[in-house]
């Protein structure tokens, strides 16, 4: 799976243009959580296990592409032992310059939905709910 | 006068009821009317027509309205001439479905077919140049989220109803046909078939095919590769199979059959919902029009 580990680099290079504060835990002193727009790396889609943003309370405990992950299953929350795979409730499409395609079944099978960029949903409702599994960009897919 | 005034009050809720059934019979016949043919081999559905598919269009149309936005930061936005209908290519039922089909699956296996378009490659190049100034531009983020804003307030995207009210139901749907009885009994006689075309292990059913051990050697999901020999043929069988024993056609029906129950039911938010996404389709083409460049 070399070029999901590439995407995961690409995710990285480009949380490290959005500043070091992503790499890091919730700042002790801050007065408020951050938003998922804050935390969420330009480029990236973000998904999080429960409602607003938030994993288990932890804004910072998302899952991210910069291109495409086929299979969810391979990925843990930030931080977290918590699975990935058909556990996302909410989500923030931060891209450049896509929409993004998100599937209930691995390897692009089963559309959920698209979600075009500057789009969030901070509590996917129904089926669309705890049913992620994989995720493009459109240029990708 | 109590009795006058309740015979207008029952009077106005008949005619109330009237109108409201007279309507919602009227929005029904519409939307049934709106119901494409029935196509198994392209997956055609009826909620196809409600779901979201203008990103692609939106992709292309926002990118332009944002050039003289990253022209004033000093970044060139160079974005290439794309064609209004690009969308998810071959390899997708109009509905966005990924297809899977034995002549699909002999040319590509479980892959796909690749979303070719004109100008695809200059596309491409665009994308991978944008997340190379994303890596190597102080204050991108600071661009980015401008350029953003301003043509999101140019080119308002729809709601989230909008955005994701069909593809729920059409969601639901799917789930509730891979459940439905004859649909499970059906992935016995497609599990027998393949054991007799030399596949005795396989998934429980054809819509976990292939296994995750198999994708994950295939690298099914992974774009830029392309189907092996061995691939091929357990796809082939897969289809071949799916077809005759009439899982194919049992999960169509039972999807078909709920979404169009489902279409009659909900009229009215669907055909609202449409005319929102017509406009919006207007709205990005007229900008593609005002700022494209010269093919």
């Amino acid at each position: 799976m070399h070029l999901r580990r590439g995407a995961a680099l690409l995710g990285l290079a480009l949380a490290a243009t959005a500043g070091t504060v992503l790499f890091s835990d919730s700042p002790a002193t801050a007065a408020e959580p951050p938003s998922g727009w804050d935390v969420c790396p330009n480029g990236s889609v973000c998904i999080w296990k429960d409602a607003s943003f938030l994993t288990d309370s932890h804004p910072y405990d998302y899952v991210s592409f910069a291109r495409y992950i086929p299979d969810y299953s391979t990925w843990m929350y930030r931080n977290t032992n918590i699975g990935s795979a058909n556990t996302a409730t909410s989500i923030i499409n931060d891209g450049i310059s896509e929409t993004a395609y998100m599937y209930a079944n691995k390897n692009k099978r089963n559309l959920l939905f698209s979600i075009p960029r500057g789009n969030s949903n901070w509590a996917l409702a129904g089926d669309h709910g705890d049913n992620i599994e994989s995720g493009y960009y459109y240029t990708y897919n | 006068m109590r009795g006058t005034r309740t015979r207008r009050v029952v009077g106005a809720v008949f005619a109330t009821a009237l109108l409201l059934i007279s309507g919602c019979a009227a929005s029904g016949d519409d939307a049934r009317r709106a119901l494409p043919p029935p196509n198994r081999e392209a997956w055609t559905m009826p909620l196809d027509q409600f779901v979201y598919t203008s990103g692609p269009l939106r992709d292309y149309a926002e990118a332009l309205v944002e050039r003289p936005c990253y022209a004033a930061y000093g970044v060139d936005w160079d974005v290439p001439w794309q064609p209004l209908d690009r969308g998810l290519g071959a390899g997708f039922s109009t509905g966005g479905q990924r297809l899977f089909t034995v002549d699909s699956a002999r040319r590509f296996g479980y892959h796909g077919a690749p979303n070719e378009w004109e100008n695809r490659a200059a596309w491409r190049e665009f994308i991978e140049r944008n997340e190379q100034i994303a890596r190597t531009t102080p204050h991108f983020d600071d661009m980015l989220e401008d350029c953003r804003a301003r043509s999101r307030d140019a080119l308002p995207v729809v709601s989230d109803e909008v955005l994701y009210y069909a593809s729920e139901a059409a969601a639901q749907a799917y789930e509730e046909a891979l459940l439905d009885q004859k649909v499970l009994s059906l992935a016995g006689a497609w599990r027998q078939c393949m054991s007799q075309a030399g596949y005795p292990n396989v998934t429980e059913s054809p819509e976990l095919m292939p296994a995750a051990d198999l994708a994950e050697k295939w690298q099914v999901g992974v774009p830029g590769t392309t189907a092996s020999t061995a691939e091929i043929s357990m796809a082939v069988a897969d289809a071949t199979c799916a077809d005759s024993a009439g899982w194919d056609e049992a999960l169509y029906r039972e999807e078909w059959d709920r979404q169009a129950a489902f279409v009659e039911a909900n009229a009215d938010r669907l055909l609202r919902i449409r005319d929102a996404l017509d406009g919006e389709r207007r709205m990005l083409e007229a900008a593609v029009a005002d700022n494209a460049p010269a093919k």
